[in-house]
């Protein structure tokens, strides 16, 4: 068997390994962007070959912890793509004004930006003390830097001008404090998320949602576990609630499809239906 | 005196001493020797004397044994004795008392001889005294007397005598006895004696000389000794004094010398010895002061190098590592504040673009005064140090200075210092500290080094800091492009495989419409070939029957001449025989005639010629018909009209005629005996089949009847009740099919109503009254049935011609508003089943086998619920679905699925009022009908508006009317209830803000109420609610909307969730599953549970599910909420114990349940979203007693219940 051949075996391996040891499951994600990812990982470690991480990894939790944090993407940033932002405002908000109380969750939230943005046009439009925001990840360490709400001050720039284009209605400055070289989230912003660990592979739904936010996640998954997953996202909305996801990912094709509407086009807001 | 003076001195006293003691010593030796020799001579001189008393004793001894014996021996013995005591002969060694005892014995002389003394001469030689050697010479001469008597006994012995002169010369005879008597005599004895005494008197004296001797050499001695033990006291005494001396002046100072050693070894160097001068240990003493106080100079300046070290160690220690300058600063402060003794600090960064002190931390620092967190350069002494890069110190503190404080009391420092922190002559911070006692010189020059190594740290923390910025930032960038690039790069991949789906699809499609185009060009042909077909079959049909009426006519005609008989030629045998031909010819036209016009119904090519046509001539021409026929069989014939006829009909007489004879002529074939009768009248609303009024002629009769399984075959065509029938009645068995395609035709219909042996009623319905926008002439026959307004039907292209029923179906006799159900199914024989099974539960039965003729029959035929299933050629069940929801007209028409398929979900959500697989069971099947019952009995939905603004619930009510349903509407809670108590609702919309009581309130009596009403409740609310408030309200509503732009929207569309949904939202099995579980059950009844979630929804169902189970739920939506709940209800049996939860999540809420002793072993069962091993062992860890996963599996929850409610119940 040549080289490349090896190397796949050794993938295989490693990812059934995660799964049985560390209950990690990533053998159904995307081939050729896990692949891609695992090579970076490998070349970042000290490991020579899949093969030789294989034991580490399998007996150590850090180092598994290490190849999660390296095969999943936790880039984000905040009002990405403002005009999902200006739709979510304009288009969603007006409905969750109908419900006493709502529930939105952020799945995949990585280290938060998402949360925060979701936060402050909830703020804005005087939501915010009636709804709460689970904001989940996979990945515990990347949680914490969610939870601190502290990012890179050089960032804000880009944030302003996101947010602006957002339709923000107030200074982006207002929602945080720069000390040195960082910029403090107000943390009146987070009073009402939850930050907990959630694998959108092997964990269950765990509330009735009005609003789920998953932007590129899924683009990361192969198709089966992509409907898996849109499938936990349809159990848990509420009908008349919304599913969020990335430009770049359609609602097209799925077995629940037909509940749902796209509220404004090529925004990937999707409202599920009564029927 | 000096040591070494002191030395010498007691060394020549022990010289001197010793000297004296050998002295003494020798002295005494002399004395002894002396005393000695004096022994020596006393002992030898009394050894002379004794030899010399001796020897008297020998010679006498010897001289009176030869005497005696007369032995000559003896004689020289005598003589020998003599001789050696005079010095005449040698004297033998060893010559003592016993010698002579032994020579007698002895005869061997004696070998040595010694030198030959006279005895006098050696008692000279032993230094006797003159007077002493006097007495020894009168003891000598005395002896020599008494030699000369034994000198004459011996020579009178031998015979000799004295010659006078001394000579023993006189020859004589020997005489013994004179001997004899001479030595034994009183002079011999006498003489002796005078030997004796001086001997003795030489005794005495010698011993006294010696003795003498002696004592004066032992007195001697003895002043020796006295003389040596004084000397030897007195070294004693010497050597005692020089101890004392030795002790006072040596060993005294050494011992304080040595402690004060020892004292410096242990760091002492203050002690001082204080030895007097004099000597050299006075000036070792005060060498040994100058060195300890040397030494503790040294040591002094040394251990305070040390604390500089130290500090300074322990300061790059804290400032080690790879920190940022916040993480360092509280332990530096901390630092410094103990290594300072310092009471209060503080430790600032700069902040170089906003030119402040920013303080970073603080140490026993209460931020009481104006103490802001930032300090402006040259404010106040912490920002004037900074400015001025100089270390400012203040000894003396103003009282209101920042106090030192402890929980003791509070005090103001003494002295206050702030140095700035400068690296590279560059400010980067300032340390401020406070203390109670001022700061020493020490203190602030360490404080000025530190302040140095500080602010280094600082400087390369800060450069770190940015280092490991920039490279942060590059690494962000680096993942973000990455990413970036990983999304583009998916992007791509999947648009490209999109790409490649949609070519593939494309090239199905292309397929498809080759496929497509093939098959329309094959049905274009079919198509052509059936009209081909058809036109031939008309032509045969028309050239046959041509063909075959001409040899029929001419054989009719002749069979008739032979049977009149008119030339009578002819025997009754072939008379019978031409009537046969006859008879047979007619039948063989008949059905040659009924094939024709069958066929030309079926080809659409009968016409119709529709006229006004008098009833009387209809009527008329019937009785002459049949009143002939029925006198002939003997039956009675009754013609009766019912009033209020109308006159004329429009119709075709011909063909209506038609329809009427074949009944009646069927009537009377089959009845024996009886009668038979034609009733024409008006049918009741609820008889009409027609859409339209109609007039219904009732051919009945007694006849044979018809067997209610036979009744729908015997409007087949060549069918008839049962095949004898044919035989025993004759006709050809397409009457009954042509009259009814000929009723049909005229837009009527023909029904039977028969019971077997007791004759039938064939009703023949015709329109009463045509609208006149009717063609008059050559209508279709679709058109015909176009006979009410009807929605178009969406398949426009669908003509009603094709919908001719596949299976027989009460279409034709289907009247506005009468119950029915139509059945899509393209299995035709179970449509058949379920059609029957319809029709017994009273509703009249529809039946399409495919999609697109069931859409048309359900938008044409409006039926009350539709029956579908999904495997449908062309439109499936799901495309009619969409069609009938897309419908408006047909959109409320409830459906039930009825399919192999398995995907009750979809069915449910496209809003299907039920869903059941097949195959089913004769009960299933009921049950199918009776809920369907149910759905249409319920009829139009009828919604209950609370609301007392009359303005928005009138525009409530116009939002609600395009749904088809009945709104109600009441302005105030009581009303509402009043109209709830006496009829029921499918829904109610409720605003909470009503004048006489609020929604609660409301709910709450409604729930009371002794039948409380099941219906969904739809909270319409103006105003938010709080979290307790929805809680409570979510215990009776359904749903609730806070009133804004969108909420009529969703109002809309929750009514009508609620309105159509059969059942609730909940998936069907999992119904099941609450009705299994809604049993009882001991262990369950009367327990308490604690149901902790924050999901409405789940703590919703999960408590319904329990209380039906006889569980009581105390419920809470958080943990903070949970521990109030558990204190004030501590007798709870259990806790569901949601994990993912707002503010305190369930880990946390269980440990702290577990701190309360009394709840150390209430059981707790984890519900949990997540899957993950470690997921479950922490909430083991956490003090859970179990968990489940969720969703929650209710028989799971159930078995778990029991085992820890049972273990509970221990």
């Amino acid at each position: 068997m040549h080289e490349e051949g090896i190397r796949q075996v050794e993938i295989g391996l490693l990812l059934e390994g995660v799964q049985q040891v560390h209950g990690y499951d990533f053998r159904q994600y995307n081939e050729a962007s896990l692949r891609r990812r695992l090579e970076q990982w490998l070349s970042g470690s000290d490991y020579l070959s899949f093969g030789a991480a294989l034991s580490a990894v399998l007996r150590d939790a850090a180092a598994c912890e290490a190849l999660v944090r390296g095969i999943t993407v936790n880039v984000t940033e905040m009002f990405r793509d403002p005009a999902f932002f200006l739709a979510l405002r304009k288009e969603v908000v007006p409905y969750l004004q109908t419900w006493p109380h709502a529930k939105l969750w952020v799945a995949g939230c990585a280290t938060g930006e998402e949360v925060y943005s979701l936060a402050i046009v909830l703020h804005e439009e005087g939501l915010i003390e009636r709804c709460r925001i689970y904001a989940t990840d996979i990945n515990q360490k990347v949680l914490e830097v969610a939870q601190k709400g502290i990012y890179p001050l050089k960032s804000m720039q880009q944030y302003t001008r996101n947010y602006q284009k957002a339709g923000g209605r107030a200074a982006f400055s207002d929602y945080y404090q720069a000390r040195y070289d960082h910029a403090i989230m107000d943390p009146t912003l987070r009073r009402n998320v939850l930050f907990a660990v959630h694998n959108l592979v092997t964990d269950a739904d765990f509330s009735e949602m009005q609003l789920i936010l998953c932007r590129n996640v899924l683009i990361y998954f192969q198709p089966t576990l992509k409907a898996q997953v849109i499938g936990l996202f349809d159990r848990c909305l509420t009908p008349g609630g919304f599913l969020c996801l990335g430009a770049k990912e359609v609602l097209e094709g799925y077995a629940c499809d037909a509940r749902y509407a796209e509220q404004v086009p090529r925004s990937r807001i999707y409202r599920k239906g009564y029927a | 005196m000096t040591i070494n003076r002191f030395i010498k001195l007691f060394c020549g006293a022990i010289i001197l001493v010793l000297l004296l003691m050998g002295l003494l010593n020798w002295l005494a030796k002399d004395i002894q020797g002396d005393i000695v020799r004096s022994e020596q001579h006393r002992f030898e001189s009394s050894l002379l004397a004794q030899e010399l008393f001796q020897s008297s004793e020998e010679l006498t001894r010897m001289a009176r044994t030869y005497v005696s014996t007369g032995d000559e021996r003896y004689e020289r013995y005598y003589f020998d004795i003599l001789a050696i005591r005079n010095g005449e002969k040698p004297r033998p060694e060893g010559y003592d008392v016993t010698y002579w005892h032994l020579a007698g014995v002895d005869k061997a002389a004696p070998a040595v001889m010694g030198e030959a003394v006279p005895l006098h001469e050696l008692m000279r030689r032993g230094g006797v005294s003159d007077e002493e050697f006097a007495l020894l010479r009168e003891a000598q001469n005395n002896s020599d007397e008494l030699v000369n008597l034994e000198r004459q006994a011996f020579a009178a012995m031998k015979g000799l005598f004295d010659d006078g002169q001394g000579h023993f010369s006189v020859p004589g005879k020997p005489d013994r006895e004179l001997a004899l008597g001479l030595l034994y005599g009183e002079r011999y004895v006498n003489e002796k004696a005078r030997i004796m005494a001086p001997l003795k008197r030489f005794k005495t004296t010698l011993e006294q000389r010696t003795e003498a001797e002696l004592q004066q050499q032992q007195a001697r001695l003895q002043h020796i000794i006295v003389m040596t033990m004084s000397l030897t006291g007195l070294a004693l005494l010497g050597v005692l004094a020089t101890l004392l001396h030795t002790r006072r002046v040596l060993l005294g100072p050494l011992e304080q010398l040595g402690q004060q050693a020892a004292g410096i070894a242990q760091g002492n160097y203050a002690a001082r010895c204080e030895i007097p001068a004099g000597n050299e240990l006075g000036e070792l003493g005060e060498h040994f002061n100058n060195l300890a106080t040397s030494l503790g100079r040294a040591r002094e300046e040394e251990a305070v190098r040390d604390w500089f070290k130290t500090g300074q160690f322990e300061l790059n220690g804290l400032l080690r590592g790879d920190r940022p300058i916040v993480a360092m600063a509280g332990d530096v402060l901390q630092f410094l504040a103990a290594y300072l003794e310092v009471g209060v600090g503080a430790l600032y960064v700069y902040e170089p673009q906003q030119e402040q002190l920013e303080l970073v931390a603080s140490y026993a620092f209460t931020r009481r005064k104006a103490l802001s967190q930032t300090i402006a350069l040259g404010e106040g002494l912490a920002g004037e140090a900074a400015r001025e890069q100089k270390t400012i110190c203040w000894q003396q503190v103003p009282a209101d200075f920042l106090p030192i404080e402890s929980a003791l009391g509070q005090t103001t420092p003494a002295a206050v210092v702030a140095v700035p922190l400068l690296h590279d002559d560059k400010l980067v911070g300032l340390v401020e500290l406070g203390r109670f006692a001022g700061f020493s010189d020490r203190q602030l020059e360490f404080l000025a080094r530190a302040a140095e190594i500080i602010a280094i740290a600082m400087g390369v923390s800060q450069s770190r800091q940015r280092v490991n910025d920039l490279l942060s930032t590059t690494q962000m960038q680096a993942e973000e492009l990455r990413v970036q690039q990983e999304e583009l790069q998916q992007s791509n991949e999947e648009l490209e495989e999109r790409a490649q789906t949609l070519e593939k699809q494309r090239e199905v499609i292309r397929l498809k419409n080759q496929e497509v185009e093939a098959a329309s060009r094959e049905l274009q042909l079919k198509a052509e070939e059936l009209m081909r077909t058809s036109t031939y079959k008309s032509e045969f049909l028309a050239n046959m029957s041509h063909e075959l009426r001409t040899p029929l006519n001419s054989m009719l005609i002749l069979s008739n001449l032979l049977k009149q008989n008119k030339d009578g030629n002819l025997t009754a045998k072939q008379l019978e025989y031409a009537a046969t031909i006859h008879g047979s010819g007619k039948d063989l036209l008949n059905l040659i005639n009924d094939i024709l016009d069958l066929s030309k119904i079926e080809a659409g090519q009968l016409q119709y010629s529709l006229e006004e046509v008098p009833l009387s001539e209809l009527t008329e021409a019937l009785q002459t018909l049949f009143g002939p026929v029925a006198e002939d069989r003997g039956l009675s014939f009754q013609l009766s009209l019912e009033d209020g006829l109308p006159s004329s009909l429009h119709t075709d007489l011909q063909r209506s005629q038609q329809v009427l004879k074949n009944l009646l002529g069927n009537a009377f074939k089959f009845t024996e005996r009886g009668q038979v009768g034609l009733r024409i009248y008006r049918p009741a609303a609820g008889d009409n089949p027609l859409a339209v009024p109609a007039l219904a002629f009732a051919v009945s009769d007694s006849g044979i009847g018809i067997a209610a399984d036979q009744l729908e075959h015997i409007f087949q065509a060549f069918k008839q009740a049962d095949g004898a029938t044919n035989r025993q009645y004759g006709g050809t068995g397409l009457g009954l099919s042509i009259s009814r395609q000929l009723a049909r035709g005229l837009g009527g219909e023909v029904k039977v109503r028969s019971q077997f042996g007791e004759g039938s009623t064939f009703t023949f319905y015709l329109p009463s009254d045509v609208p006149a926008a009717t063609p008059t002439s050559t209508p279709q026959p679709a058109k015909a049935e176009v006979a009410r307004p009807i929605p178009a039907p969406p398949l426009q292209a669908q003509s009603m011609a094709a919908l001719a029923a596949v299976v027989a179906d009460d279409r034709a006799a289907l009247q506005p508003g009468s119950r029915s159900i139509l059945i899509i199914e393209d299995d035709q024989t179970f449509a058949g089943i379920l059609r029957d099974r319809v029709r017994e539960q009273g509703f009249a039965a529809l039946v399409a086998v495919d999609g697109e003729s069931g859409i048309s029959l359900a938008s044409h035929y409006l039926p009350s619920a539709i029956i579908l299933d999904v495997m449908l050629p062309h439109v499936d069940g799901w495309g009619v679905m969409r069609c009938l929801q897309g419908n408006p007209a047909t959109r409320h028409i409830p459906v039930h699925f009825l399919t192999c398929l398995d995907e009750r979900q979809k069915a449910l959500s496209m809003g299907a009022i039920g869903f059941t697989n097949k195959p089913v069971s004769a009960e299933q099947l009921e049950l199918v009908l009776q809920n369907i019952g149910a759905a249409i009995d319920k009829g139009g939905k009828r919604l209950l508006i609370v609301e007392d603004d009359a303005t928005e619930a009138k525009s409530l009510a116009l939002l609600l009317e395009s749904q088809q349903i009945e709104i109600s509407i009441a302005r105030s809670g009581t009303q509402a209830l009043q109209m709830l108590e006496q009829q029921a609702f499918d829904c109610m919309v409720l605003d909470l803000g009503l004048a006489d009581m609020s929604g609660f309130e409301l709910l709450e009596r409604l729930s009371q109420m002794p039948e409380p009403p099941q219906l969904p409740v739809i909270v319409h609310s103006g105003r938010d609610l709080n979290e307790a408030e929805e809680l409570r309200l979510r215990h009776y509503a359904e749903s609730i909307i806070v009133k804004g732009a969108r909420s009529p929207e969703r109002l809309l569309n929750e009514v009508s969730l609620f309105l159509h949904l059969v059942q609730s939202a909940l998936p069907a099995d999992q119904q099941q599953l609450i009705r299994q579980s809604l049993e009882h059950e001991a262990l369950f009844d009367q327990r308490k549970v604690l149901l902790v979630d924050d999901d409405i929804r789940n703590i919703f169902s999960l408590s319904s599910v329990l209380g039906e189970k006889g569980v009581s739920i105390v419920e809470a939506s958080n943990g903070q909420e949970a521990l109030q709940r558990l204190d004030e209800h501590p007798e709870l049996d259990l806790v569901l114990m949601d994990i993912m939860m707002p503010g305190m999540d369930g880990y946390e809420t269980i440990r702290r349940i577990r701190l309360d002793p009394r709840f150390r072993r209430l059981p707790i069962i984890a519900l949990t979203a997540k899957a993950m091993p470690g997921d479950q062992r922490l909430c083991l860890e956490a003090g859970a007693s179990d968990y489940i996963p969720k969703p929650v599996d209710l028989d799971r929850l159930f078995s778990l219940m029991r085992v820890w409610l049972y273990q509970g119940a221990d």
